[in-house]
């Protein structure tokens, strides 16, 4: 009987020990936030939208400071070729080549397709700290594709206004980047999927190379972004992210 | 039967004052008939003809065309595979492509919500642009990217021939599109809903919206419109996975049509129960006035037959009068009406708009109104003078002579 009670002890121990090591849920998420957002990044990338059976593909270029200023371009197909985006703090401008004209998205349009795909612009957008944004909880611990991850639930803040009012996000624990994420809106109906994958280590940090978004309630729709040529932390020049920049022909 | 003619036109010629009242009446009847169907007439032919150019005779589209319609979601679209050799079916005179979407112009510092239609060549023809178009030249119209913008929309853009604006919009694919057309011509059509959009031709609107060899709608116009139920059916035949309808069971049409119908037989029944409450009334006067007479007439040995007939010709011949008199009244009017036409004025233009109707109405003079009209007047006087008279020959003369 002592035996039991000694082993119960160790046992307790040990899992107190273990849990007093592991991060909090904010401290994961800060982490994710951390890891997710370089200094500065510049790569080329590929859209492809699938519709049913059709499949469209298109082409851009992407510079980005933090998570506050990015500048994309879109190279592919000819008919989107010269489309620009400029992102400075919470402002996004898009530049319409057909128009020559600069259109500045906000409100009800950031909840609109990005160029036909399955990102809104709101996705494109985000530029907050998930904790300033969201409640979490850990679910639980589980494995996904061979990765060890946490399930973590996000609930929008009180008066914060999200694109998606709650997330389900399953997050590498060693990683510490998100595999996957269910976005739900207010009603509680489940609206995209989204999924990250083939995280390359550079620079000390892992930065996906495939998001696939899907769009749960249309069936067949999702747009998948493969990213190519990543450079971490390079002198982006001052003038990319200026309004004369977005608007040279 | 001379003397019951003879007694008939006395006494239509003594009492004046009666004869004049019910001819008056019979009179206002059929005029309240034939100018009130003619200006139904004018407003279904004037909300119909326009409905037709906005559709086609017959209009085919996608299944969901009109599910989506209202949200202007461009997927619900056609491909000229699924419509190949349409020129070719029966009856088909012309088929015109279409693409109606919504967007946003800018001009200058001016923005505005507007649709814009995406036609082909022949839709010149059909919405009547060279005798609408105020300013510029269609020929221009042709080339690409180029416009002709409604008189109203040129107005609140103030925006004038050569200038160029931009259309954003989503395209098919719900991504943002921008392009920039230029001025070619502005229209002023009497249907005042051309006057609020604009036109742009079909090749650029497919660019603007990602629809290469796509469409919205078919308009299809027919050789002969009276087969155009057989030729909806032929169509669905062979191509089976479009919607395809007449011109009248699309939309507000539908329900036009029907409420037509129905208010056809309200005004039929309005000037039925006027005309009808009028001889009765008219007559039960008469016979209430005549009964000492009809007493008299009686007991010196006219029989009840004679006098029944003496008094429905006396009322079938004030209802002649009053139906050729009405019949004149009335035409005059109507075609007055037709040809300078009733205008209710600029405050109306939204509303009549909305139900693809002109502000201004043209009562028209149909002959089959005039037939109608003929037959209903002559009809009710016969039955309103035979009416009243009936239960009064029942009684013997020594009755009648004494209730009077």
């Amino acid at each position: 009987m002592k035996k039991v009670f000694f082993l119960l002890s160790i046992v307790l121990l040990c899992t107190t020990v273990i849990f007093s090591n592991e991060l909090t849920v904010e401290e994961i998420l800060d982490a994710v936030d951390e890891n997710q957002t370089p200094e500065s990044i510049t790569h080329d990338g590929e859209m492809i939208i699938h519709r049913g059976n059709r499949t469209i593909e298109k082409k851009f270029e992407l510079k980005a400071e933090g998570k506050e200023r990015s500048f994309m371009e879109f190279t592919y197909p000819p008919r989107d070729k010269g489309t620009k985006y400029l992102r400075v703090d919470d402002n996004l401008w898009m530049y319409l080549p057909g128009a020559e004209r600069t259109v500045k998205i906000s409100g009800h349009m950031l909840r609109q397709s990005m160029m036909g795909s399955d990102f809104s612009y709101d996705d494109q957008t985000e530029n907050r700290k998930i904790n300033d944004q969201y409640k979490s909880t850990i679910l639980g611990s589980t494995t996904l594709d061979s990765n060890e991850v946490w399930i973590i639930d996000l609930i929008a803040r009180d008066g914060i206004d999200v694109p998606y009012y709650r997330q389900k996000c399953w997050i590498d624990k060693k990683k510490l980047v998100i595999h996957k994420a269910e976005l739900y809106g207010r009603s509680g109906k489940m609206l995209k999927m989204m999924y990250m994958s083939e995280f390359k280590d550079i620079s000390g940090k892992y930065y996906p190379h495939k998001i696939v978004m899907e769009d749960v309630i249309k069936k067949g729709h999702y747009t998948e972004v493969i990213v190519k040529d990543v450079k971490l932390d390079v002198k982006i020049p001052e003038k990319v992210f200026s309004l004369r920049y977005l608007e040279r022909k | 039967m001379n003397d019951i003619i003879k007694i008939a036109s006395r006494n239509i010629t003594r009492n004046k004052r009666r004869t004049f009242l019910t001819v008056t009446i019979m009179t206002l009847g059929i005029i309240v008939y034939i100018f009130g169907m003619g200006y139904m007439d004018g407003i279904i032919e004037s909300a119909f003809e326009r409905s037709r150019k906005m559709t086609g005779e017959i209009r085919m589209t996608h299944k969901d065309f009109e599910l989506k319609e209202k949200t202007r979601d461009l997927r619900a679209n056609v491909s000229y595979d699924q419509v190949k050799g349409i020129e070719d079916q029966k009856n088909i005179l012309y088929a015109n492509k279409r693409i109606r979407f919504g967007g946003v112009i800018f001009f200058k510092d001016k923005e505005r919500n507007a649709m814009g239609v995406g036609i082909e060549k022949g839709d010149l023809d059909v919405f009547e642009m060279s005798s609408s178009l105020i300013k510029g030249k269609l020929e221009d119209f042709q080339k690409q990217g180029k416009a002709l913008v409604g008189v109203e929309l040129a107005k609140k853009l103030d925006i004038g021939i050569g200038d160029s604006f931009t259309v954003m919009t989503s395209t098919q694919y719900e991504s943002i599109s921008a392009q920039n057309y230029n001025v070619a011509g502005i229209i002023n059509d009497r249907n005042p809903a051309l006057n609020q959009i604009f036109f742009i031709n079909l090749d650029d609107a497919q660019y603007l919206l990602d629809m290469d060899g796509a469409f919205t709608e078919m308009a299809l116009f027919l050789k002969d419109i009276k087969l155009k139920d057989q030729t909806v059916v032929n169509l669905k035949e062979n191509y089976k996975e479009l919607d395809i309808k007449a011109w009248n069971k699309i939309g507000i049409n539908n329900q036009m049509d029907s409420w037509m119908k129905i208010t056809e037989v309200v005004f039929l029944l309005i000037f039925g129960v006027l005309a009808a409450i009028g001889i009765l009334n008219t007559m039960m006067m008469i016979v209430f006035e005549r009964r000492r007479e009809m007493g008299v007439l009686e007991s010196m040995g006219m029989r009840k037959k004679e006098i029944l007939s003496m008094m429905t010709l006396e009322g079938l011949v004030m209802g002649i009068i009053g139906t050729i008199l009405g019949i004149v009244f009335g035409v005059v009017i109507t075609y007055y009406f037709q040809v300078h036409g009733i205008d209710y004025g600029e405050a109306t233009k939204d509303i009549m708009a909305e139900y693809n109707m002109d502000t201004v109405i043209y009562p028209l003079v149909k002959v089959k109104n005039l037939i109608v009209s003929i037959f209903i007047g002559i009809v009710f006087s016969f039955i309103g003078a035979l009416l009243p008279v009936l239960p009064q020959l029942k009684k013997n003369p020594a009755e009648l002579l004494k209730k009077s």
